[in-house]
């Protein structure tokens, strides 16, 4: 695992975006500059997690998998999951606590779901 | 499962008027569009048809209609974008920069850069550079934390609002322009920039509205989202609606601002004055200007015969007052320079060919442009040998076409010059005139539903150009893209994603520039296209090294 340490407040600001906020996140800079429909930064960032999450599953479901037992805050589990994907050629160019805390909040339990496919 | 199939969200892109397609569920299964099956059985076989004679073909399809009405929204949104960019002398002149960036990027890459339509010699990457730093200025949505305040005007609503101007410091100095702050109802401040982008944004959302018989959005919660769209809208609300009761008129005038904002003006050439230039020039300052001085002006009723006079003499008044051009004018000297450049893409040999006096060409090179803006019809000889021209397939460099239709919408607004202003109450004649040119989804390309009748083509315009003329000039623009940033790789290749987002990508074909698979390879040797694609023949055409 990566020894890329984040903060826990900066953790924390990306755990209380909402859902659409988070997804607006993952859009590069200069893609925000074109002109979307009120949902399409939305949409843009769903389309870039889709594209990623299946290709970083198996890191996220062994963080998961393996977590502290005192570790299900979700502050915490956003650092555990971003510090296990950080060095990932996946999420290159991703922001990495965004993507984490999409992660945890669409439910790292649902993801991880079919132990076998995780390993 | 047509419904599912079509509800979409849109994008636009300045730098080649793509408009992308986006599902709202990126997480469905795949579902095939509804006709797979033609896409399928036309693609290859053309792509093998166009390479002996080095051309790109490509099927397109149209949008079904009528569309969902989320979808009809999204894509009336985007056309709102399109009609913006197309009939706005400020924006505009974002998309000639764009093409400037993309000649420099392939004189670099080795290539010619006289087959991107660009004005400036070669030799003044300085004024390119200047160019793009004034205009990124203008048009970027930004924060405004990232600036300096200089100072506040408060307006009188019950949560605190003021009119602020800042000083943004930019690569050649500063930029000064206005934005709002506005108090929300949680107790949270949101900073909101008058930028190019969001003001365009606001006023399409608004007029997205507007046209689906919804009222206007408030701004409740300081998300980059809500304030991006709804911001410019709600200091406009907060500014004007104690004075004007009636929202519909409320509407109008705001969208009558911003058009008026986008189009700006030119400064006489003896105009010295910094803040008249400012005024002139830069959007987030003129619009700041706009939205106080529009205090003292009654708003257009837009419920007479032809709402579009009364947005006309609602700008007219504005500008008298302010002492700036009125937008008539500036359509002009916008038509003038493009004609310029449609004139500088063909070449003066074709022209005079095509049956253009000497003394005509001359004139446009030897007049002031004042002098041609004010006896427009003085160029109709030249707009003819340029349209005779074309359609005899001259080569034209590429972004020709989108120049062609912006001298046509610059027409159209010298006609009726407030129309743009209120797309939403002139949707379907905008629609039949103006269609969005290239619509990607999903790696399949498709026109909007309403492409232009012949009479519309041919008679009622100064350059006989049409949507698909555009299309096929925005999909030799869309592989270049990236060179305008320096980046080495196709503008259909989706970094993010990882994939090729176009036809080639879709058919299991890859994206050669990005380098292939071996599946993919041999596909392509199974349908003898070797490495042949979008990117292959813009490279061609330009000369690049590839």
């Amino acid at each position: 695992m990566p020894d890329v340490p984040f903060s826990p407040e900066e953790a924390a600001r990306f755990a209380e975006m909402t859902e659409d906020e988070l997804f607006t996140q993952l859009v590069p800079e200069s893609e925000r500059q074109d002109l979307f429909s009120f949902d399409g930064l939305v949409a843009r960032g769903k389309q870039i997690f889709a594209s990623r999450i299946s290709l970083v599953r198996s890191l996220i479901c062994e963080a998961y998998n393996s977590r502290p037992a005192v570790s299900d805050h979700s502050v915490d589990m956003v650092v555990l999951i971003a510090t296990a994907i950080a060095g990932s050629p996946a999420v290159l160019n991703i922001p990495v606590l965004a993507f984490a805390a999409l992660a945890v909040k669409i439910g790292l339990a649902e993801l991880c779901r079919g132990g076998a496919e995780t390993r | 499962m047509e419904e599912e199939i079509w509800r979409l969200e849109g994008r636009f892109r300045f730098g080649d008027l793509l408009t992308q397609l986006l599902r709202t569920d990126a997480f469905a299964e795949e579902i095939p569009h509804p006709r797979e099956d033609l896409i399928r059985a036309l693609f290859l076989p053309s792509v093998r048809a166009g390479i002996p004679s080095r051309m790109d073909l490509f099927p397109l399809v149209e949008l079904p209609d009528p569309l969902p009405p989320h979808t009809e929204a999204r894509i009336f949104h985007e056309r709102t974008h399109y009609w913006q960019y197309l009939a706005s002398p400020l924006l505009q002149q974002r998309f000639f920069l764009e093409l400037e960036k993309i000649a420099i990027g392939v004189a670099r890459a080795g290539g010619d850069r006289e087959q991107i339509l660009a004005s400036r010699p070669p030799e003044d990457p300085a004024g390119v550079f200047r160019l793009m730093v004034a205009t990124e200025a203008d048009c970027s949505w930004f924060d405004l934390r990232d600036t300096h305040l200089l100072g506040g005007q408060q307006v009188d609503f019950p949560l605190g609002t003021f009119q602020v101007l800042y000083a943004r410091p930019n690569d050649l100095g500063v930029t000064y322009g206005y934005g709002a702050a506005l108090e929300l109802p949680d107790g949270q401040t949101a900073l909101v920039p008058f930028t190019a982008l969001a003001l365009a944004e606001s006023a399409s959302q608004v007029a997205e509205c507007a046209s689906s018989g919804k009222p206007p959005p408030r701004l409740e919660r300081n998300t980059p989202g809500e304030v991006r769209y709804y911001g410019c809208w709600e200091y406009w609300r907060r500014l004007h609606g104690g004075r004007v009761r009636n929202e519909r008129a409320l509407v109008a005038g705001f969208l009558a601002a911003v058009d008026l904002a986008l189009t700006g003006g030119y400064p006489a050439a003896d105009e010295r004055d910094p803040e008249m230039i400012r005024e002139l020039r830069s959007i987030p300052y003129r619009f700041g200007k706009l939205a106080f001085r529009a205090q003292a002006f009654e708003f257009p009723e837009v419920d007479e015969a032809d709402p579009g006079e009364a947005v006309e003499r609602f700008q007219r008044d504005m500008c008298a007052w302010a002492a700036w051009p009125e937008p008539k004018t500036t359509f002009a000297r916008s038509a003038v320079m493009l004609t310029k450049l449609l004139a500088v893409g063909l070449g003066r040999r074709p022209l005079l060919e095509y049956g253009l006096p000497e003394d005509d060409y001359g004139r446009l090179w030897v007049s002031d442009e004042s002098n041609l803006a004010g006896e427009l019809d003085a160029l109709a000889p030249v707009w003819r040998a340029i349209s005779v021209a074309a359609l005899a397939d001259r080569p034209r460099p590429v972004g020709f076409e989108m120049a062609g239709m912006m001298l046509n919408a610059m027409h159209h607004r010298i006609r009726h010059p407030g129309r743009f202003a209120v797309p939403h109450l002139y949707r379907a004649e905008l629609t039949e005139e103006f269609p969005l040119p290239l619509l990607l989804l999903d790696g399949i390309y498709c026109v909007d539903r309403a492409l232009e009748n012949q009479e519309t083509v041919f008679r009622n315009r100064p350059y006989v150009g049409n949507a698909l003329k555009v299309a096929k000039d925005t999909m030799q623009l869309v592989p270049l893209l990236p060179l305008a940033d320096g980046a080495d790789r196709c503008g259909f290749y989706d970094a993010p994603m990882m994939r090729a987002t176009c036809l080639y990508g879709r058919a299991g074909l890859g994206c050669p520039k990005a380098g292939l698979t071996e599946a993919q390879r041999r596909t392509r040797l199974e349908h003898e296209i070797g490495d042949w694609c979008h990117w292959e023949f813009a490279a061609r055409k330009t000369g690049i090294r590839r």
